[in-house]
């Protein structure tokens, strides 16, 4: 376990410091990064002041390792906007993505579990039909056109909830449905999927032949080894949360994490932009890790078959 | 000769039965929207009524056919700006799906080359780099790194061709490169050892075509994901730049006229999530003629 934990950490490390490069990699790209920082009307001297200030008249190497210096000491630099630092931002949205996120999951598993059960027990059937088709749109639907269908029908025509900004419980049921949709596509296809294999084992014939409950059979034991190829998408899920918040926190005028990186491109906000996606990455790199090494506790055989 | 001369028709028929067969193991609807969606980004902008482009501001935001006002001039309604919405999305509908076409190709490509190498050199030092470089471009979120791109290099149809193929190479690395595992266990990779060829002729003569019916189902799941995500940045506008008109930008427009015109935002969604679908349960019915352990990856 020890070894696993350890090897599993040191890859992430490593990817950590790619995606650092990346990111500072892309803040070159345009060439001189200060033409993205002052104004077009900006004289020679200006040009010299501010390339001193930030370090961009050092070598390229040596402003890398300013940068990781930086970044270790948690400092993102300051928006060019209004001045503030970016982490001071960005910790201001995040607590509204991740409530949004969570709501979104929530929801996602209670549509996701029962229909997914609906589907691997009622195979075939009318109830199973309805299940994939859900399933079908669920992923079809691109979510920024779902929530503006969502806004249409109950904001626009029927006036029953409401669509800007964060709020109370009911400014949560809009966004939070469309980014749990496709979530619960996600969940329902897997579910259904895994629970058919199981419900062909030998165990689950072995229940019904002790003549165990048919209700006992399926919740308590096949839907508990059925979720197991669920629980290990995680990281897929976060992916899909990730992509989708962007979109739909700015359908919903959300005031989160994906709205601010919104925001920060319309304002051509580079460093806001930098610490978004590094942020971004690591909560992600993080969260894959803390995913794989709880289904390795789970299920000790992951640990064999991982790279 | 005159046997040659009587086998080719038959075999002309055999050749279009197969074909008959191939098709008739896949669902009939969606096999039908695909066709007339392909057929439409192919000729659609010759067979457009009107032009994608023009704008007649007396004509704008009429409504689709069947509604007050509607007619069949401008069967799907118009735009803010007067724009026959059938028109653009007809014109779209080359933008999304060569769009589409192009990443999968470059990116399954290199992804099937890069992940049978890795699986071929499995525990080797180039194995563990491919992988972690695989690791790195799929846990930057696409949409944020296409964000900074827009800023930086501004939104281009190549630049997002080059962006989305970064993102499908490490996908389909990854899952080739467990295929090529298995398949390098196999006798005949032995055998080709002992007969003493070299390691990148066994590479791209042995190993290669023997994932490449895994890579094809790849290709054909990933069509979905690859419009919804155009479709997705060019509604934030950091996708192909206007006056293109790639679905989701369609989609975009109609957002700001959602209360009093809710037909330009809904039509083109409606033909996105059809397509998407159908492209979806095409790809579902292959992998599970293919390659029915697939699923357990999660392709």
């Amino acid at each position: 376990m020890l070894k696993f934990l350890l090897s599993r950490l040191a890859q992430t490390a490593v990817t950590l410091l790619i995606v650092s490069i990346v990111v500072f990699a892309l803040s070159h790209a345009s060439g001189n990064p200060l033409y993205l920082l002052l104004p077009p009307s900006a004289g020679q001297a200006d040009f010299a002041a501010v390339s001193e200030q930030y370090g961009l008249d050092k070598p390229l190497v040596q402003q890398y390792f300013i940068y990781m210096n930086k970044l270790l000491h948690f400092d993102l630099g300051r928006s060019i906007i209004n001045g503030q630092p970016v982490k001071e931002i960005i910790t201001q949205a995040l607590p509204y993505s991740l409530r949004l996120a969570g709501f979104a999951l929530a929801l996602a598993l209670a549509m996701g579990i029962p229909l997914g059960v609906l589907g691997g027990i009622k195979r075939g059937t009318r109830w199973d039909t309805l299940a994939q088709t859900t399933a079908v749109l669920g992923q079809a639907m691109p979510s920024f056109w779902l929530g503006l269908m969502l806004i249409i029908v109950f904001a626009v025509n029927l006036r029953v909830l409401p669509v800007a900004e964060a709020g109370g419980f009911r400014h949560y049921i809009l966004p939070g449905f469309t980014l749990g949709l496709i979530l619960s596509a996600n969940v329902m296809r897997l579910l259904r999927t895994s629970l058919i294999e199981v419900l062909d084992l030998e165990f689950i014939r072995m229940l019904r032949v002790k003549g165990v409950p048919e209700r006992t059979i399926i919740w308590k034991h096949a839907v508990r080894n059925a979720i197991v190829p669920v629980v290990s998408f995680a990281g897929m899920y976060l992916i899909i949360l990730v992509t989708n918040a962007v979109v739909v926190e700015t359908v919903f005028a959300w005031p989160g994490f994906g709205r601010l990186a919104y925001t920060a491109v319309l304002n051509n906000d580079f460093p806001l932009i930098q610490g978004i996606v590094l942020i971004g990455a690591t909560l992600y790199i993080a969260s894959s890790l803390m995913t794989d090494v709880l289904y390795s506790i789970v299920d000790p055989r992951i640990r064999l078959t991982s790279t | 000769m005159t046997t040659i001369a009587a086998a080719a028709p038959f075999k002309a028929r055999t050749w279009r039965l197969r074909l008959w067969k191939e098709l008739r193991a896949y669902p009939a609807i969606p096999v039908v929207i695909l066709a007339i969606v392909i057929f439409l980004a192919i000729f659609g902008g010759a067979l457009s009524p009107h032009s994608p482009y023009d704008q007649a501001l007396r004509q704008r935001l009429l409504p689709p056919v069947g509604m007050d006002r509607g007619t069949w001039d401008h069967a799907l309604g118009t735009d803010n700006l007067g724009r026959d919405t059938l028109s653009r999305m007809m014109t779209g509908a080359r933008v999304s799906l060569s769009l589409a076409a192009l990443t999968i190709a470059v990116g399954v490509v290199l992804g099937t080359v890069i992940g049978a190498a890795a699986g071929f050199y499995a525990g080797r030092l180039w194995d563990m780099i491919l992988m972690r470089l695989a690791d790195a471009a799929l846990s930057i979120p696409l949409v944020l790194l296409a964000l900074v791109l827009a800023v930086v290099r501004g939104a281009s149809y190549w630049n997002l061709v080059i962006l989305i193929s970064l993102f499908i190479w490490a996908r389909t690395a990854r899952i080739i490169r467990g295929q090529a595992l298995q398949v390098c266990q196999r006798d005949y990779i032995a055998l080709a050892r002992v007969a003493g060829c070299s390691g990148p002729s066994i590479l791209f003569r042995h190993v290669i075509p023997n994932v490449s019916h895994v890579a094809i189902v790849l290709a054909t799941l990933e069509v979905g994901a690859v419009i919804i995500l155009e479709a997705s940045l060019s509604f934030l506008g950091v996708g192909v730049p206007p006056p293109n008109p790639s679905w989701g930008a369609i989609v975009a427009d109609g957002r700001g006229v959602i209360a009093s015109a809710w037909w330009v935002a809904t039509v083109p969604g409606i033909a996105i999530m059809i397509t998407v679908a159908s492209f979806n349960l095409i790809g579902d019915r292959m992998r599970d003629r293919f390659d029915p352990r697939l699923r357990q990856r999660g392709a």
